[in-house]
């Protein structure tokens, strides 16, 4: 690895473990470049991640709101290749465990020196090496640019027609003006074409470019915005029972009702682990000691004879939500105002997910009676 | 085809629902500007970003006409016609896929649908397939 080359790393971080310091130190020593990312939550981090997964990623176990070892988990389904280095004080060994069964690369225990941080990042770079050796091989490489080469050409092929078309739309247009002998031109048809003609070209340079990008890093095998098939049950219930630890310290019952033993579901696996640990864990945050969450999945429930849909609901006793603030919950940035250490994300990502598999989402909920929220998601039957 | 059954076709295209079936929102713009040229009424078109939400679409909207793409996220065109045809009450439905894929493809399509275009394709090229493909469907309509 070239001393050229460079290191996007991701830090998950509420406490500055990994403070500024450290990072100057770091861009100093003698190894590649790093651009870092901060994220103070989970929903923030996943935020960053999912839109562009990072290489490296140190991880603060002692997250306060989150389950560190969930986020981990999700890192890692949607990612294989991305190293997490776990942080953790030894008085936690029970999380370094943890780090260690859902495979984080490395751990660093605070207070650590640049040396310290310059050995973790030397093994990171061996690691880098032997991965690349793995996915490597020139036959896979090969197959992975006609793979991509495919797709540019499909794409390129898309736009353009539809570019063309609109083209022709405006043309269209303005052969029937000159046909009427318009003596005052109407402009708003030929804006609103040309402006059509300019978001094609958009759409091109976005993904095309974004393709050319994504292909030289040779992340086809790994691409976390793919759909595939898995099992949303047995996700729901690894989640449910990442969490039982945690409900166990606060003393909140945690129940799990499923109408299936398992339900075949097509989407984004990563950013549906992440939708589920997240309404669990809003639950639990807004839960006092004593007070009971409810789970349930049923279905899938037909709506006709082709698509039915799998409901989800996430129902607490906890503090519940104003009449005056429910409107909003889902909206970008939207933190609540009730916990300094919110940021606003986790129910727009929701929200964002639901949306992106056709689904709906629903929150009812009650001040000091609890929160329900419920989720359906359409599937082919 | 003949004028005058273009001309007579086209005094049935108001009433027509139309789906419009496709992820990228300019390419459901111009759809619907070469389907109002033709007299389909805009308020008769609806447009849905993948197949998934196309089957979602179905019973609710009842379309007589759905012009679809056939490379989308979560259900491409093809799965989505494949469950249409299964299903009794739009056996019949005219089905317009559109598609850059090469040509082998295209025969994996051709039972589930009246016609198929090839991108690139021109404002005449659709307006061809939707004539084509009403004749058809209307003819069996007017039988029934």
């Amino acid at each position: 690895m070239s001393k050229d080359f460079v290191i996007r790393t991701l830090i998950i971080d509420d406490a500055d473990v990994f403070d500024s310091v450290a990072a100057e130190l770091l861009n100093a020593s003698a190894l590649p470049r790093i651009v870092f990312d901060k994220a103070s939550s989970g929903a923030e981090a996943m935020l960053q991640f999912t839109t562009d997964p990072h290489q490296l990623v140190f991880l603060n176990l002692e997250l306060v709101e989150d389950n560190a070892l969930a986020l981990l988990k999700s890192i890692k389904t949607m990612s294989w290749f991305t190293d997490v280095v776990a942080m953790c004080r030894t008085e936690n060994i029970q999380l370094i465990l943890g780090a260690m069964r859902n495979h984080a690369s490395d751990v660093l225990i605070p207070p650590f020196s640049a040396q310290d941080l310059e050995q973790t990042l030397s093994r990171f770079v061996k690691r880098q090496e032997m991965y690349a050796n793995i996915q490597g091989g020139s036959q896979s490489i090969a197959d992975s640019v006609e793979n991509r080469l495919k797709a540019i050409s499909h794409d390129t092929k898309n736009y353009i027609s539809s570019a063309g078309q609109s083209l022709e739309i405006l043309e269209n247009e303005i052969l029937k003006r000159k046909r009427a002998h318009y003596g005052e031109i109407d402009w708003e048809p030929l804006l609103f074409y040309a402006k059509n003609v300019k978001d094609i070209l958009n759409f091109c340079l976005e993904n095309l470019a974004g393709q050319l990008d994504q292909g030289l890093r040779q992340k086809i095998q790994n691409d976390p915005l793919e759909f595939n098939e898995f099992d949303i049950i047995a996700m729901l219930r690894e989640v449910c029972e990442d969490f039982l630890p945690i409900c166990s310290h606060k003393q909140i019952p945690l129940a799990l009702e499923t109408s299936k033993e398992s339900v075949s579901y097509y989407g984004r696996q990563g950013d549906i682990y992440h939708l589920l640990t997240n309404l669990i864990q809003n639950s639990i945050k807004y839960s006092d000691q004593g007070k009971r969450i409810q789970v349930c999945m049923d279905g899938p429930i037909h709506i006709d004879e082709n698509v039915g849909y799998i409901e989800l609901n996430v129902a607490d006793s906890g503090r519940g939500i104003a009449p005056d603030i429910l409107p909003h919950i889902f909206d970008k940035g939207f933190a609540g105002g009730s916990t300094g250490n919110n940021t606003g994300f986790g129910l727009y990502f929701v929200k964002k997910v639901v949306e992106e598999h056709n689904g709906e989402v629903f929150v009812t909920s009650e001040p000091g009676q609890g929160t329900t929220i419920q989720i359906k998601l359409p599937v082919l039957l | 085809m003949d004028n005058k059954l273009k001309e007579l076709l086209k005094k049935q295209f108001p009433s027509i629902r139309v789906l419009i079936v496709d992820d990228m929102m300019p390419n459901i713009k111009n759809h619907k500007y070469v389907l109002s040229e033709m007299g389909f009424v805009d308020s008769n078109i609806s447009h849905a970003k993948d197949g998934l939400q196309g089957l979602l679409k179905l019973t609710k909207f009842q379309p007589e006409l759905i012009i679809t793409d056939w490379n989308m996220p979560m259900t491409d065109g093809l799965k989505m016609v494949q469950k249409i045809r299964a299903t009794k009450a739009f056996a019949d439905v005219a089905i317009i896929m559109i598609t850059a894929e090469a040509d082998k493809d295209l025969e994996q399509a051709k039972p589930y649908v009246q016609g198929i275009l090839k991108k690139p394709y021109t404002i005449k090229d659709v307006e061809d397939q939707v004539f084509f493909a009403m004749a058809k469907y209307l003819a069996k309509k007017m039988q029934a």
